[in-house]
């Protein structure tokens, strides 16, 4: 994992909000995560395997996807099921941009789900995962990048 | 043949008597006198008028016969009895001149005899004697069914056969009665009609004596039958007795009993008789065409025994004839060769049992009797030949019978052709075959077993039926014979990799071109094998290796290609892996070497208090908020990050000194920045992160080596020792670095004073020291000498107890505290107005080494120039509710007291 990677990662999240809401998404300053779960109401996670292996997530606030989900369908009332799908679709975007810049380094698995706020969401204890704060309107949302 | 109508003329020395002879009997006939004493001309015109009187055209030949001797072949008569005038006439060759037709001359016994056996009594006899006996005695013999004339015409003169005082004709003709009785037979005969004793005795007297001229004719000719003609003849009745008594005195009884004698009874036989010449002469035509016709018959046969002889001495298969009890009668050449022998008679009469084992023997012996009995041919049959000395053979035999005269089978003819070389290339053949088979299924087994994928490819690219079974999976392609390797490649591999392979592979093709060349070419050997999804979205899914090699026919022409691959990804995973391990281990071995000099206790420290401070940093990263916090943060990361570049150097960990570095190099370059944002931190994070792998890794290490150690640990006063040692070593690489001579004076420091909880903060703090003392206090030699100092600088630490706190002072003989550079940094820092610090005390200028930012050094390095430390102090100081107090006097010395309380406040 090196600085082209995980800005490749950071920029590909905030892109994405920029693209789909014409609003700019900021980034805190990344930290090595510790044992502290970083976990919020909805998370959508992709796994990485082939040539390099990890896993990356990010996590947001029901609130968050709401107002996202708002813009995106153009809906005054939002369901439970837009929002779940909406965070799918956020991993599901990064994975996209990822396999089309790594291509053939990189084995990208189908995003996963994770709504309620769990314990924390599991990476691999071996290679270290960095974690970026991701701020759109008054939102924090976390990236998690753990890759070797 | 008798229908044939033809002219018999019979001469005697008074008349020419001439009649046509057709169907055995005479049609018309004349009689001329002749003029015995003319000359032969004339008497020749007479017989010819003769003959012209019944000459029709019709007429298919003449005969004539005379009372001569004859040349019968070419009809010249010679001394014609009572004829003077002709001593030879060319009597054929004249007639057949002026008739026109073919003529036979012969004398006129001979007539006799042929008139008989054509058409009188001598018809159903082969042999036969006609004897004239009449004024003379003449006779003609037939010998099968032809007349015998002799060379000259001179057979059968049994009257010139001496007999008695005479010869036979003496006594067996008139002359006898008119010799002998003075009377002629005419009138003899008539007396004897009447029963006249005389003449009867005459008769009888005359048969005893043609009794004898008959058995001189038996020792001679021995004729089936003997017929009598002439005048006497028809006194047959009166010598017959006394002639058949005679020949009971003949030597071979039977010859006797068989012999039919008979007396003519055709008045006109002299004319019939020489019609009876073209007859004879006919059927002598006709048996010399029989003979010729044996001959031919004859020669052909042997011609057609010749040609067998020759197939049979030539042809190289065997030929046998066998009879009914199958022994060999006939065999040829070969077959005697084949059985060892030099001449085909060797083996008549042998049969198989003599050859050989009983084992093939018998079944062939009845084979055979099988095929006498039913006539039943065996053909082609291949027979397996085994030989009394144990030798084998193989025969193809055909065996048919033959069959005698009477149509019985009398035998078998047997051709046999040597098949052993065949028989032997055929086993050959059958075992070749089974071998191949054994190899295909080999083949078969390996294709479909093998971890590799091989496959043949041809020219343009198809692969060939003959793949193994992991070639599919490999190339995930089911059944790929006959597919384009290429366009399989295409949905695998990149596009440049495909052109490459392509031109590769062509080449491989090109016998021009070095096979060993082109393989360091091969562009396949680590392929990416990166299957195509349907958004164009190529993913690494394993690595392949292929090889390729030529294989040629017998001109050394590339025909096809060989070609092996494999699935490599564990390799290359392993490889990648390896790599990385190589590195670590590269990294871990400079560790180790840089810390072998160093104590683990020590080491541990370091380790310890590096940890805490990375902790220290990421917590700083994780509670900063937005950009008005960027620069505490980036302060506060910065400090703490010095003092890890500050404790690797007392250690003289250059790894991680270097690593520290880089890193306090990163902050500054985000501090420049205009805008701060949080991606900016993301190499300070990275970097962050990698540290800390190192500080583990480090960990790991150190651990194993204080194992080691463990036996060995030091006592403690070794362990103050080493604290003074390691602040020695600090500054020897110090002074090494910066060129100047410094000595170390540590006699009145009790390091085992040193509380065990401000054992790392008093190396920090003495690090800090001995970095600004080294790099700002102290001059070099040259300044040293033209001040009038000594030319090395002198560093002494001293330690003092009481009861309630640990102090210890640091002293340096340099230049002392520069007041004016200090007042200069800090109006360049900003933090305090030009006015606010010209009014300063020189004590409160001085103040200010132990604020952020402020360092006097012209430049930045390892040891000192980045304004930080003094801060760092007094910062850790005040955590501990510890004391430092600075007292200088210019270019003389420069001292630092230092007070920690005995009851550390954070314990």
């Amino acid at each position: 994992m090196n600085e082209t990677d995980l800005h490749f990662f950071i920029d590909s999240t905030v892109n994405y909000f920029e693209e789909v809401t014409n609003e700019k998404a900021t980034t805190g300053i990344p930290y090595i995560k510790g044992d502290e779960p970083v976990v919020l109401e909805y998370t959508g996670i992709i796994g990485i395997s082939g040539k390099r292996k990890g896993s990356v997530y990010i996590t947001t606030n029901a609130a968050m996807l709401n107002d996202l989900a708002k813009i995106i369908l153009n809906l005054e009332e939002v369901g439970v099921e837009d929002i779940r799908d909406l965070i799918g679709e956020i991993a599901n975007t990064i994975s996209g941009n990822v396999r089309q810049a790594y291509g053939s380094d990189f084995m990208i698995s189908v995003p996963v789900v994770v709504d309620g706020k769990t314990k924390d969401i599991r990476l691999p204890d071996s290679i270290q995962s960095f974690v970026i704060p991701i701020m759109w309107r008054n939102y924090k949302s976390f990236l998690a990048v753990c890759l070797e | 043949m008798f229908n044939k109508a033809i002219i018999g003329v019979d001469l005697d020395g008074a008349n020419v008597r001439v009649g046509k002879v057709y169907n055995n009997q005479i049609e018309k006939h004349f009689t001329l006198s002749i003029s015995s004493e003319k000359t032969q001309e004339y008497i020749l015109q007479e017989v010819i008028q003769a003959i012209d009187k019944i000459f029709e055209p019709n007429i298919a030949g003449i005969g004539i016969g005379v009372p001569s001797l004859v040349d019968v072949g070419q009809g010249i008569v010679y001394n014609v009895k009572n004829i003077p005038s002709w001593k030879e006439v060319h009597l054929k060759e004249i007639l057949e001149k002026r008739f026109n037709v073919s003529t036979y001359v012969n004398n006129d016994a001979n007539c006799f005899a042929v008139g008989e056996k054509y058409f009188g009594k001598g018809h159903n006899y082969k042999n036969i004697t006609a004897l004239i006996i009449g004024t003379g005695m003449g006779s003609g013999i037939i010998i099968d069914d032809k007349l015998n004339s002799g060379v000259n015409c001179g057979a059968g003169e049994f009257g010139k056969i001496p007999y008695r005082d005479h010869n036979y004709e003496y006594y067996c003709s008139e002359q006898f009665f008119i010799n002998q009785h003075d009377i002629n037979s005419e009138t003899l005969y008539n007396r004897a009609l009447q029963g006249d004793k005389t003449a009867l005795d005459v008769f009888n007297q005359f048969g005893c004596y043609l009794g004898d001229a008959i058995m001189t004719i038996l020792n001679a000719v021995d004729p089936e039958q003997i017929i009598l003609g002439g005048s006497i003849a028809k006194a047959y009745s009166f010598f017959q007795e006394a002639m058949r008594r005679r020949l009971n005195d003949f030597t071979y009884k039977h010859t006797v009993e068989r012999l039919i004698i008979e007396v003519s009874e055709q008045p006109q036989i002299a004319i019939l008789g020489a019609a009876a010449l073209y007859f004879d002469a006919q059927k002598v035509v006709e048996l010399e065409t029989v003979k010729i016709q044996r001959q031919q018959a004859e020669d052909a046969l042997i011609q057609e025994q010749n040609l067998l002889r020759a197939l049979m001495d030539n042809i190289p298969d065997n030929i046998y004839f066998k009879d009914t009890k199958c022994r060999f009668t006939k065999i040829n050449k070969a077959m005697a060769n084949w059985f060892g022998f030099k001449e085909t008679s060797q083996m008549i009469g042998k049969s198989d049992f003599d050859f050989f084992t009983k084992e093939h023997a018998r079944p062939a012996y009845e084979d055979e009797q099988k095929i006498i009995k039913t006539g039943q041919p065996l053909i082609g049959l291949e027979e397996k030949e085994t030989w009394a000395d144990g030798r084998e053979t193989w025969v193809s035999t055909t065996k048919v019978t033959f069959k005698d005269a009477e149509g019985h089978i009398s035998g078998i003819i047997g051709i046999s052709r040597d098949i052993t070389d065949r028989k032997h290339a055929e086993t050959k053949l059958h075992e070749y075959r089974k071998n191949l088979e054994i190899a295909k299924k080999e083949t078969d087994n390996i294709l479909q077993n093998v971890e590799e994928g091989f496959f043949l490819l041809n020219r343009q690219f198809e692969i060939k039926s003959q793949y193994s079974k992991s070639l599919e999976t490999i190339l995930r392609k089911k059944d790929p014979a006959n597919k384009n390797l290429i366009e399989i490649l295409e949905q695998n591999v990149s596009p440049k990799i495909l052109i490459e392979a392509k031109e590769y592979i062509e080449l491989m093709f090109k016998d021009d071109i070095d096979e060993e060349v082109i393989n360091e070419l091969n562009p396949l050997i680590e392929t990416e094998f990166t299957p195509q999804s349907a958004d164009g979205i190529r993913t690494v899914l394993k690595y392949l290796s292929f090889r390729f090699r030529r294989i040629s026919d017998k001109n050394g022409k590339t025909i096809e290609l060989i070609a092996t691959v494999n699935d490599i990804t564990e390799h290359v995973i392993m490889s990648i892996q390896l790599k990385k391990t190589e590195a670590h281990t590269k990294k871990q071995m400079e560790w180790l070497l840089s810390i072998l000099h160093v104590e683990p206790e020590l080491l541990k420290e370091f380790m310890e208090s590096g940890q805490k401070e990375l902790n220290y940093i990421d917590e700083l990263l994780k509670q900063s908020e937005k950009g008005s916090d960027y620069d505490s943060c980036l302060e506060n990361v910065f400090r703490s990050m010095h003092l890890i570049k500050g404790n690797a150097s007392l250690l003289d960990l250059k790894y991680f000194v270097k690593e520290a570095h880089g890193f306090e190099e990163e902050i500054y370059k985000i501090k420049n920045k205009a805008n701060i944002s949080g991606s900016d931190f993301v190499p300070l994070v990275i970097q962050l992160g990698e540290m800390r792998n190192n500080f583990d890794e480090l960990n790991d290490l150190i651990e194993r080596i204080v194992k080691i150690r463990t036996h060995f640990r030091p006592k403690r006063s070794y362990e103050n020792k080493l604290f003074i040692n390691s602040i020695q070593n600090l500054i020897t690489n110090l002074a090494q670095d910066l060129e100047k001579d410094i000595k170390f004076l540590h006699n009145e420091f009790d390091a085992g004073f040193v509380p065990y909880q401000y054992r790392l903060l008093t190396k920090e703090i003495l690090v800090q020291l001995v970095r600004n003392a080294v790099f700002h206090g102290i001059e070099s030699a040259d300044e040293r000498i033209k001040l009038n100092k000594n030319p090395y600088g002198l560093i002494e630490i001293t330690s003092f107890a009481d009861n309630n706190a640990f102090r210890f002072k640091f002293r340096d003989d340099g230049r002392g505290l520069q007041i004016g550079k200090l007042r200069q940094k800090a109006k360049e820092s900003g933090k305090w107005s030009e006015t606010e610090i010209d009014q300063w005390s020189d004590e409160k200028a001085a103040g200010i080494i132990f604020s952020h930012g402020i360092s006097t050094s012209e430049k930045t390095g390892f040891v000192a120039g980045r304004g930080i430390g003094m801060d760092i102090i007094n910062n850790k100081l005040a955590q501990h509710d510890g004391k430092i107090k600075v007292n200088f006097k210019k270019g003389k010395y420069c001292e630092f007291i230092i007070s920690l309380p005995l009851e550390d406040k954070n314990l």
